[in-house]
Protein backbone atom coordinates (compact mmCIF):
# COMPACT_ATOMS: atom_id res chain seq x y z
CA UNK A 1 0.00 0.00 0.00
CA UNK A 2 1.34 3.43 -0.96
CA UNK A 3 0.70 6.28 1.45
CA UNK A 4 -1.14 9.39 0.42
CA UNK A 5 1.32 11.97 -0.89
CA UNK A 6 -0.06 14.76 1.28
CA UNK A 7 0.36 12.66 4.40
CA UNK A 8 3.99 11.94 3.56
CA UNK A 9 4.56 15.55 2.54
CA UNK A 10 3.44 16.82 5.93
CA UNK A 11 6.08 14.80 7.72
CA UNK A 12 9.08 15.11 5.40
CA UNK A 13 11.13 17.42 7.65
CA UNK A 14 10.42 15.18 10.61
CA UNK A 15 11.55 12.08 8.74
CA UNK A 16 14.77 13.76 7.64
CA UNK A 17 15.50 15.05 11.15
CA UNK A 18 14.73 11.64 12.67
CA UNK A 19 17.13 9.92 10.28
CA UNK A 20 19.85 12.49 10.91
CA UNK A 21 19.31 12.19 14.67
CA UNK A 22 20.39 8.57 14.37
CA UNK A 23 23.43 9.28 12.26
CA UNK A 24 24.88 12.16 10.26
CA UNK A 25 24.86 11.32 6.59
CA UNK A 26 24.82 12.76 3.07
CA UNK A 27 21.97 13.18 0.58
CA UNK A 28 22.27 9.93 -1.35
CA UNK A 29 22.54 7.78 1.77
CA UNK A 30 19.72 9.64 3.43
CA UNK A 31 17.38 8.87 0.54
CA UNK A 32 18.41 5.22 0.64
CA UNK A 33 17.92 5.02 4.41
CA UNK A 34 14.49 6.61 4.37
CA UNK A 35 13.29 4.56 1.41
CA UNK A 36 14.52 1.42 3.16
CA UNK A 37 12.62 2.35 6.34
CA UNK A 38 9.53 3.19 4.27
CA UNK A 39 9.54 -0.39 3.00
CA UNK A 40 7.42 0.42 -0.03
CA UNK A 41 4.99 2.81 1.69
CA UNK A 42 6.52 5.61 -0.33
CA UNK A 43 9.65 6.27 -2.30
CA UNK A 44 11.54 9.52 -2.12
CA UNK A 45 13.48 10.99 -5.01
CA UNK A 46 16.30 13.53 -5.02
CA UNK A 47 13.83 16.29 -5.78
CA UNK A 48 12.18 15.67 -2.43
CA UNK A 49 15.12 15.36 -0.10
CA UNK A 50 17.59 18.05 -1.17
CA UNK A 51 15.18 21.01 -0.90
CA UNK A 52 14.26 19.82 2.60
CA UNK A 53 17.92 19.48 3.61
CA UNK A 54 18.68 22.96 2.32
CA UNK A 55 15.61 24.41 4.00
CA UNK A 56 16.56 22.80 7.31
CA UNK A 57 20.10 24.11 6.92
CA UNK A 58 18.75 27.58 6.30
CA UNK A 59 16.65 27.33 9.45
CA UNK A 60 19.68 26.19 11.44
CA UNK A 61 18.13 22.83 12.28
CA UNK A 62 20.89 20.95 10.47
CA UNK A 63 24.41 21.95 9.51
CA UNK A 64 26.37 20.74 6.51
CA UNK A 65 30.02 19.79 6.40
CA UNK A 66 32.18 18.34 3.66
CA UNK A 67 34.05 15.24 4.79
CA UNK A 68 35.38 11.99 3.48
CA UNK A 69 32.86 9.14 3.47
CA UNK A 70 33.83 5.55 4.23
CA UNK A 71 33.94 5.04 0.46
CA UNK A 72 36.88 7.43 0.41
CA UNK A 73 34.92 10.08 -1.47
CA UNK A 74 34.16 13.61 -0.32
CA UNK A 75 30.52 14.04 0.52
CA UNK A 76 28.46 16.79 2.09
CA UNK A 77 27.34 15.40 5.43
CA UNK A 78 24.35 16.82 7.23
CA UNK A 79 24.32 16.94 11.03
CA UNK A 80 21.33 17.65 13.21
CA UNK A 81 21.87 20.66 15.50
CA UNK A 82 20.63 21.22 19.05
CA UNK A 83 17.83 23.32 17.58
CA UNK A 84 17.04 20.47 15.18
CA UNK A 85 16.74 17.98 18.04
CA UNK A 86 14.42 20.32 19.87
CA UNK A 87 12.28 20.82 16.76
CA UNK A 88 12.25 17.06 16.25
CA UNK A 89 11.04 16.49 19.81
CA UNK A 90 8.26 19.01 19.35
CA UNK A 91 7.33 17.58 15.96
CA UNK A 92 7.13 14.03 17.29
CA UNK A 93 4.99 15.22 20.17
CA UNK A 94 2.61 16.91 17.74
CA UNK A 95 2.44 13.77 15.61
CA UNK A 96 1.69 11.66 18.63
CA UNK A 97 -1.20 13.90 19.56
CA UNK A 98 -2.43 13.94 15.98
CA UNK A 99 -2.11 10.18 15.79
CA UNK A 100 -3.98 9.79 19.08
CA UNK A 101 -6.82 11.96 17.85
CA UNK A 102 -7.09 10.09 14.54
CA UNK A 103 -7.10 6.75 16.35
CA UNK A 104 -9.75 7.95 18.78
CA UNK A 105 -11.96 9.10 15.93
CA UNK A 106 -11.31 5.83 14.16
CA UNK A 107 -12.42 3.87 17.22
CA UNK A 108 -15.57 5.96 17.48
CA UNK A 109 -16.37 5.17 13.86
CA UNK A 110 -15.96 1.47 14.48
CA UNK A 111 -18.33 1.71 17.43
CA UNK B 1 37.19 1.98 0.40
CA UNK B 2 34.38 1.71 -2.14
CA UNK B 3 34.50 0.78 -5.79
CA UNK B 4 36.25 3.23 -8.07
CA UNK B 5 35.01 4.58 -11.35
CA UNK B 6 37.29 4.90 -14.30
CA UNK B 7 38.71 8.37 -15.06
CA UNK B 8 36.57 8.47 -18.23
CA UNK B 9 33.39 7.83 -16.25
CA UNK B 10 34.36 10.38 -13.62
CA UNK B 11 35.01 12.90 -16.38
CA UNK B 12 31.64 12.13 -17.96
CA UNK B 13 29.88 12.61 -14.62
CA UNK B 14 31.79 15.84 -13.95
CA UNK B 15 30.67 17.08 -17.34
CA UNK B 16 27.08 16.08 -16.62
CA UNK B 17 27.17 17.82 -13.22
CA UNK B 18 28.63 20.92 -14.86
CA UNK B 19 25.99 20.89 -17.61
CA UNK B 20 23.14 20.59 -15.13
CA UNK B 21 24.74 23.03 -12.72
CA UNK B 22 25.46 25.71 -15.32
CA UNK B 23 21.99 25.42 -16.83
CA UNK B 24 20.51 25.93 -13.37
CA UNK B 25 22.96 28.52 -12.09
CA UNK B 26 24.25 26.29 -9.27
CA UNK B 27 27.32 27.42 -7.39
CA UNK B 28 30.47 25.30 -6.96
CA UNK B 29 29.29 23.85 -3.67
CA UNK B 30 25.97 22.69 -5.10
CA UNK B 31 27.67 21.34 -8.24
CA UNK B 32 30.05 19.34 -6.08
CA UNK B 33 27.12 17.93 -4.11
CA UNK B 34 25.38 17.10 -7.37
CA UNK B 35 28.50 15.37 -8.69
CA UNK B 36 28.72 13.29 -5.51
CA UNK B 37 25.13 12.24 -5.92
CA UNK B 38 25.64 11.32 -9.60
CA UNK B 39 28.68 9.30 -8.64
CA UNK B 40 26.77 7.39 -5.96
CA UNK B 41 23.87 6.86 -8.32
CA UNK B 42 26.16 5.45 -11.01
CA UNK B 43 27.89 3.18 -8.50
CA UNK B 44 24.45 2.10 -7.36
CA UNK B 45 23.57 1.03 -10.88
CA UNK B 46 26.90 -0.75 -11.22
CA UNK B 47 26.43 -2.68 -8.02
CA UNK B 48 23.02 -3.97 -9.14
CA UNK B 49 22.46 -7.65 -9.74
CA UNK B 50 22.19 -7.13 -13.50
CA UNK B 51 25.72 -6.09 -14.11
CA UNK B 52 26.04 -3.20 -16.52
CA UNK B 53 29.02 -1.37 -17.97
CA UNK B 54 30.17 2.00 -16.67
CA UNK B 55 29.12 3.65 -19.91
CA UNK B 56 25.62 2.21 -19.54
CA UNK B 57 25.53 3.38 -15.92
CA UNK B 58 26.42 6.91 -17.00
CA UNK B 59 23.68 6.75 -19.62
CA UNK B 60 21.18 5.59 -16.98
CA UNK B 61 22.29 8.35 -14.64
CA UNK B 62 22.03 10.90 -17.42
CA UNK B 63 18.59 9.53 -18.26
CA UNK B 64 17.56 9.71 -14.61
CA UNK B 65 18.59 13.34 -14.37
CA UNK B 66 17.39 14.17 -17.85
CA UNK B 67 14.24 15.67 -16.40
CA UNK B 68 15.21 19.27 -15.84
CA UNK B 69 12.45 19.67 -13.32
CA UNK B 70 13.74 17.16 -10.80
CA UNK B 71 17.05 17.24 -8.99
CA UNK B 72 18.63 20.33 -10.55
CA UNK B 73 15.52 22.31 -9.67
CA UNK B 74 15.82 21.09 -6.13
CA UNK B 75 19.45 22.07 -5.86
CA UNK B 76 18.68 25.45 -7.34
CA UNK B 77 16.75 26.17 -4.15
CA UNK B 78 20.00 26.38 -2.23
CA UNK B 79 19.73 29.03 0.48
CA UNK B 80 23.11 30.45 -0.43
CA UNK B 81 23.61 30.22 -4.19
CA UNK B 82 27.03 31.79 -3.92
CA UNK B 83 29.88 31.10 -1.53
CA UNK B 84 33.05 33.04 -1.90
CA UNK B 85 36.38 31.31 -1.62
CA UNK B 86 37.84 34.53 -0.20
CA UNK B 87 38.02 34.84 3.59
CA UNK B 88 35.55 37.05 5.43
CA UNK B 89 38.15 39.59 6.74
CA UNK B 90 39.51 40.02 3.23
CA UNK B 91 36.03 40.53 1.79
CA UNK B 92 35.17 43.06 4.49
CA UNK B 93 38.44 44.91 3.86
CA UNK B 94 37.59 45.05 0.16
CA UNK B 95 34.12 46.43 0.80
CA UNK B 96 35.59 48.95 3.27
CA UNK B 97 37.95 50.27 0.61
CA UNK B 98 35.12 50.40 -1.93
CA UNK B 99 32.74 52.18 0.46
CA UNK B 100 35.37 54.76 1.39
CA UNK B 101 36.31 55.32 -2.25
CA UNK B 102 32.68 55.88 -3.23
CA UNK B 103 32.29 58.12 -0.17
CA UNK B 104 35.17 60.33 -1.30
CA UNK B 105 33.73 60.50 -4.80
CA UNK B 106 30.36 61.39 -3.30
CA UNK B 107 31.93 64.21 -1.26
CA UNK B 108 33.60 65.56 -4.39
CA UNK B 109 30.27 65.55 -6.23
CA UNK B 110 28.61 67.42 -3.37
CA UNK B 111 31.42 69.94 -3.35
CA UNK B 112 31.15 70.46 -7.11
CA UNK B 113 27.41 71.00 -6.78
CA UNK B 114 28.02 73.51 -3.99
CA UNK B 115 30.58 75.39 -6.08
CA UNK B 116 28.23 75.55 -9.04
CA UNK B 117 25.35 77.00 -7.02
CA UNK B 118 25.01 80.51 -5.73
CA UNK B 119 24.71 80.90 -1.96
CA UNK B 120 20.90 81.02 -1.84
CA UNK B 121 20.46 78.00 -4.08
CA UNK B 122 23.08 76.09 -2.13
CA UNK B 123 21.25 76.80 1.09
CA UNK B 124 18.08 75.35 -0.39
CA UNK B 125 19.88 72.37 -1.89
CA UNK B 126 21.87 71.44 1.19
CA UNK B 127 19.34 72.57 3.75
CA UNK B 128 16.44 70.52 5.09
CA UNK B 129 14.44 71.13 1.92
CA UNK B 130 17.23 69.54 -0.07
CA UNK B 131 17.42 66.35 1.98
CA UNK B 132 15.49 64.27 -0.55
CA UNK B 133 18.05 65.29 -3.17
CA UNK B 134 20.87 64.27 -0.87
CA UNK B 135 19.08 60.99 -0.34
CA UNK B 136 19.00 60.47 -4.10
CA UNK B 137 22.74 61.11 -4.30
CA UNK B 138 23.41 58.71 -1.42
CA UNK B 139 21.15 56.10 -3.01
CA UNK B 140 23.16 56.43 -6.21
CA UNK B 141 26.41 55.93 -4.30
CA UNK B 142 24.94 52.81 -2.62
CA UNK B 143 23.79 51.58 -6.02
CA UNK B 144 27.34 52.03 -7.33
CA UNK B 145 28.71 50.01 -4.40
CA UNK B 146 26.13 47.28 -4.94
CA UNK B 147 26.81 47.01 -8.69
CA UNK B 148 30.57 46.85 -8.06
CA UNK B 149 30.10 44.07 -5.49
CA UNK B 150 27.85 42.19 -7.91
CA UNK B 151 30.56 42.48 -10.55
CA UNK B 152 33.21 41.11 -8.18
CA UNK B 153 30.91 38.20 -7.35
CA UNK B 154 30.45 37.44 -11.01
CA UNK B 155 34.21 37.49 -11.56
CA UNK B 156 34.75 35.18 -8.58
CA UNK B 157 32.06 32.81 -9.83
CA UNK B 158 33.75 32.62 -13.21
CA UNK B 159 37.05 31.87 -11.54
CA UNK B 160 38.62 35.16 -12.67
CA UNK B 161 41.11 36.90 -10.41
CA UNK B 162 39.79 39.76 -8.36
CA UNK B 163 42.19 42.33 -6.86
CA UNK B 164 41.34 41.63 -3.21
CA UNK B 165 42.03 37.88 -3.44
CA UNK B 166 45.79 38.27 -3.10
CA UNK B 167 46.08 41.87 -1.98
CA UNK B 168 48.50 42.16 1.01
CA UNK B 169 47.06 43.34 4.30
CA UNK B 170 49.41 46.34 4.33
CA UNK B 171 47.93 47.58 1.04
CA UNK B 172 44.41 47.25 2.47
CA UNK B 173 45.45 49.22 5.55
CA UNK B 174 47.14 51.89 3.43
CA UNK B 175 44.08 52.25 1.19
CA UNK B 176 41.75 52.61 4.17
CA UNK B 177 43.94 55.21 5.91
CA UNK B 178 44.59 57.11 2.67
CA UNK B 179 40.91 57.21 1.76
CA UNK B 180 39.89 58.34 5.23
CA UNK B 181 42.49 61.12 5.02
CA UNK B 182 41.32 62.05 1.53
CA UNK B 183 37.72 62.16 2.66
CA UNK B 184 38.75 64.36 5.55
CA UNK B 185 40.58 66.70 3.16
CA UNK B 186 37.72 67.06 0.72
CA UNK B 187 35.71 70.05 1.90
CA UNK B 188 32.39 68.32 2.25
CA UNK B 189 29.21 70.25 2.73
CA UNK B 190 27.17 69.43 5.78
CA UNK B 191 23.44 69.97 5.70
CA UNK B 192 23.06 71.77 9.01
CA UNK B 193 25.95 74.13 8.41
CA UNK B 194 24.40 75.55 5.30
CA UNK B 195 20.96 75.53 6.86
CA UNK B 196 22.37 77.59 9.69
CA UNK B 197 23.79 80.05 7.19
CA UNK B 198 20.27 80.63 5.95
CA UNK B 199 19.10 81.57 9.42
CA UNK B 200 17.53 78.21 10.15
CA UNK B 201 19.03 77.97 13.63
CA UNK B 202 15.70 78.64 15.22
CA UNK B 203 14.12 75.97 13.08
CA UNK B 204 16.65 73.36 14.08
CA UNK B 205 16.69 74.54 17.64
CA UNK B 206 12.94 74.07 17.85
CA UNK B 207 13.57 70.32 17.82
CA UNK B 208 13.84 70.65 21.59
CA UNK B 209 11.03 73.18 21.95
CA UNK B 210 7.24 72.74 21.74
CA UNK B 211 7.00 71.44 18.20
CA UNK B 212 6.11 73.72 15.37
CA UNK B 213 3.89 71.99 12.76
CA UNK B 214 6.73 72.11 10.25
CA UNK B 215 8.75 69.86 12.54
CA UNK B 216 6.74 66.81 11.41
CA UNK B 217 7.85 67.22 7.83
CA UNK B 218 11.38 67.63 9.17
CA UNK B 219 11.08 64.28 10.98
CA UNK B 220 10.07 62.74 7.67
CA UNK B 221 13.12 64.23 5.99
CA UNK B 222 15.34 62.85 8.74
CA UNK B 223 13.77 59.42 8.22
CA UNK B 224 14.49 59.65 4.49
CA UNK B 225 18.03 60.69 5.27
CA UNK B 226 18.47 57.65 7.50
CA UNK B 227 17.48 55.13 4.87
CA UNK B 228 20.96 54.92 3.30
CA UNK B 229 22.38 54.40 6.78
CA UNK B 230 20.21 51.31 7.08
CA UNK B 231 20.95 50.03 3.60
CA UNK B 232 24.72 50.42 3.88
CA UNK B 233 25.23 47.84 6.68
CA UNK B 234 22.84 45.48 4.90
CA UNK B 235 25.10 45.67 1.85
CA UNK B 236 28.09 44.88 4.02
CA UNK B 237 26.40 41.86 5.56
CA UNK B 238 25.18 40.66 2.20
CA UNK B 239 28.75 40.86 0.96
CA UNK B 240 30.30 39.18 3.99
CA UNK B 241 27.47 36.66 4.16
CA UNK B 242 27.17 34.21 7.04
CA UNK B 243 25.54 31.55 4.91
CA UNK B 244 22.24 30.34 6.38
CA UNK B 245 22.16 33.18 8.91
CA UNK B 246 22.28 35.93 6.32
CA UNK B 247 18.61 36.98 6.38
CA UNK B 248 18.35 36.99 10.15
CA UNK B 249 21.70 38.72 10.54
CA UNK B 250 20.68 41.39 8.03
CA UNK B 251 17.43 42.15 9.79
CA UNK B 252 19.03 42.16 13.22
CA UNK B 253 21.82 44.43 12.06
CA UNK B 254 19.35 46.85 10.50
CA UNK B 255 17.45 47.02 13.78
CA UNK B 256 20.70 47.32 15.74
CA UNK B 257 21.90 50.10 13.47
CA UNK B 258 18.66 52.03 13.92
CA UNK B 259 18.78 51.38 17.67
CA UNK B 260 22.38 52.50 17.86
CA UNK B 261 21.68 55.76 16.06
CA UNK B 262 18.61 56.42 18.15
CA UNK B 263 20.22 55.75 21.51
CA UNK B 264 23.30 57.72 20.56
CA UNK B 265 21.10 60.69 19.79
CA UNK B 266 19.39 60.65 23.19
CA UNK B 267 22.00 62.72 25.10
CA UNK B 268 22.28 65.12 22.20
CA UNK B 269 18.53 65.61 22.08
CA UNK B 270 18.23 65.97 25.86
CA UNK B 271 21.36 67.92 26.70
CA UNK B 272 22.34 69.20 23.26
CA UNK B 273 23.18 72.83 22.89
CA UNK B 274 23.36 73.64 19.19
CA UNK B 275 25.80 76.45 18.56
CA UNK B 276 26.54 77.96 15.19
CA UNK B 277 29.96 79.48 14.91
CA UNK B 278 31.41 81.66 12.23
CA UNK B 279 34.90 80.96 11.07
CA UNK B 280 37.25 77.99 11.10
CA UNK B 281 37.72 75.75 14.08
CA UNK B 282 39.83 73.00 12.55
CA UNK B 283 41.61 72.20 9.34
CA UNK B 284 38.50 70.78 7.72
CA UNK B 285 36.69 74.07 8.13
CA UNK B 286 39.78 76.00 7.19
CA UNK B 287 39.24 74.41 3.81
CA UNK B 288 35.77 75.92 3.74
CA UNK B 289 37.19 79.34 4.39
CA UNK B 290 39.79 78.80 1.71
CA UNK B 291 36.99 77.91 -0.69
CA UNK B 292 35.30 81.15 0.20
CA UNK B 293 31.95 79.52 0.90
CA UNK B 294 30.00 78.06 3.79
CA UNK B 295 32.34 79.35 6.45
CA UNK B 296 29.90 78.40 9.13
CA UNK B 297 30.05 75.47 11.46
CA UNK B 298 27.28 74.10 13.60
CA UNK B 299 28.25 72.29 16.76
CA UNK B 300 26.00 70.08 18.81
CA UNK B 301 27.85 70.80 22.02
CA UNK B 302 26.76 69.28 25.31
CA UNK B 303 25.67 71.67 28.03
CA UNK B 304 29.03 73.27 28.94
CA UNK B 305 27.65 74.87 32.06
CA UNK B 306 26.99 71.44 33.57
CA UNK B 307 30.19 69.36 33.27
CA UNK B 308 28.66 66.38 35.09
CA UNK B 309 25.97 66.17 32.42
CA UNK B 310 28.65 66.15 29.77
CA UNK B 311 30.58 63.36 31.49
CA UNK B 312 27.45 61.26 32.03
CA UNK B 313 26.27 61.81 28.47
CA UNK B 314 29.60 60.87 26.92
CA UNK B 315 29.85 57.88 29.27
CA UNK B 316 26.41 56.80 28.17
CA UNK B 317 27.37 57.07 24.50
CA UNK B 318 30.58 55.13 25.10
CA UNK B 319 28.53 52.41 26.81
CA UNK B 320 26.03 52.26 23.93
CA UNK B 321 28.87 52.09 21.42
CA UNK B 322 30.56 49.25 23.34
CA UNK B 323 27.24 47.43 23.70
CA UNK B 324 26.47 47.51 19.99
CA UNK B 325 30.06 46.81 18.96
CA UNK B 326 30.10 43.82 21.36
CA UNK B 327 26.79 42.53 20.03
CA UNK B 328 27.97 42.86 16.46
CA UNK B 329 31.21 41.06 17.30
CA UNK B 330 29.33 38.17 18.91
CA UNK B 331 26.99 37.95 15.93
CA UNK B 332 29.85 37.75 13.47
CA UNK B 333 32.19 35.56 15.48
CA UNK B 334 29.61 33.21 17.00
CA UNK B 335 26.74 33.13 14.49
CA UNK B 336 25.64 29.60 15.42
CA UNK B 337 25.42 30.44 19.09
CA UNK B 338 23.58 33.73 18.43
CA UNK B 339 21.04 32.09 16.19
CA UNK B 340 20.50 29.16 18.54
CA UNK B 341 19.78 31.64 21.37
CA UNK B 342 17.36 33.54 19.15
CA UNK B 343 15.81 30.26 18.05
CA UNK B 344 15.27 29.26 21.66
CA UNK B 345 13.56 32.56 22.38
CA UNK B 346 11.27 32.09 19.40
CA UNK B 347 10.40 28.52 20.33
CA UNK B 348 9.83 29.47 23.96
CA UNK B 349 7.27 32.01 22.85
CA UNK B 350 5.53 29.37 20.80
CA UNK B 351 5.49 26.96 23.72
CA UNK B 352 3.89 29.55 25.95
CA UNK B 353 0.72 29.37 23.90
CA UNK B 354 -1.91 27.16 25.57
CA UNK B 355 -2.37 23.82 23.87
CA UNK B 356 -5.97 22.78 23.33
CA UNK B 357 -6.55 19.28 24.64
Amino acid sequence: MKLDKELVGASTSLLVLSTLAREATYGYRLIKAINKEADGLFEWQEGTVYPILHKLEKEGLVRAQWQTADTGRRRKYYYITAGGREALGQGVEQWERWHGMVMKLGEARNG
Amino acid sequence: MGARLSPETEAALRKLAREIGNSRGLDDDAQEELYGHLEDKTLGYLSGEDGITEADAVLLTREHFGDPGAFPEALAQMPTPFRSSVSLPRRLAAVAVLTLAVGVAFSVVRLLIALCLDRESAVVFFGPAGRPWMFVLEAISLGVIFLRLQRWRTLERRGSRVWYQNCPGSIFAFCVVALIFLDWCVPGVRLDQVAAAAGLEQFLYSLRRPPHPIIYSYYFLIAVDWAPNLIAPMLWIWWGEQRQYRTKATMLSAVAWAGFNTTMMVPMAVFGNPVYLLGPTDSRYTMYVAMGRFAIQSTWGLAPERPLVTVVAWGYMAFVLALFAGTAAVMYLLPSWTMSVLGRIRRTEIRLRPVAR
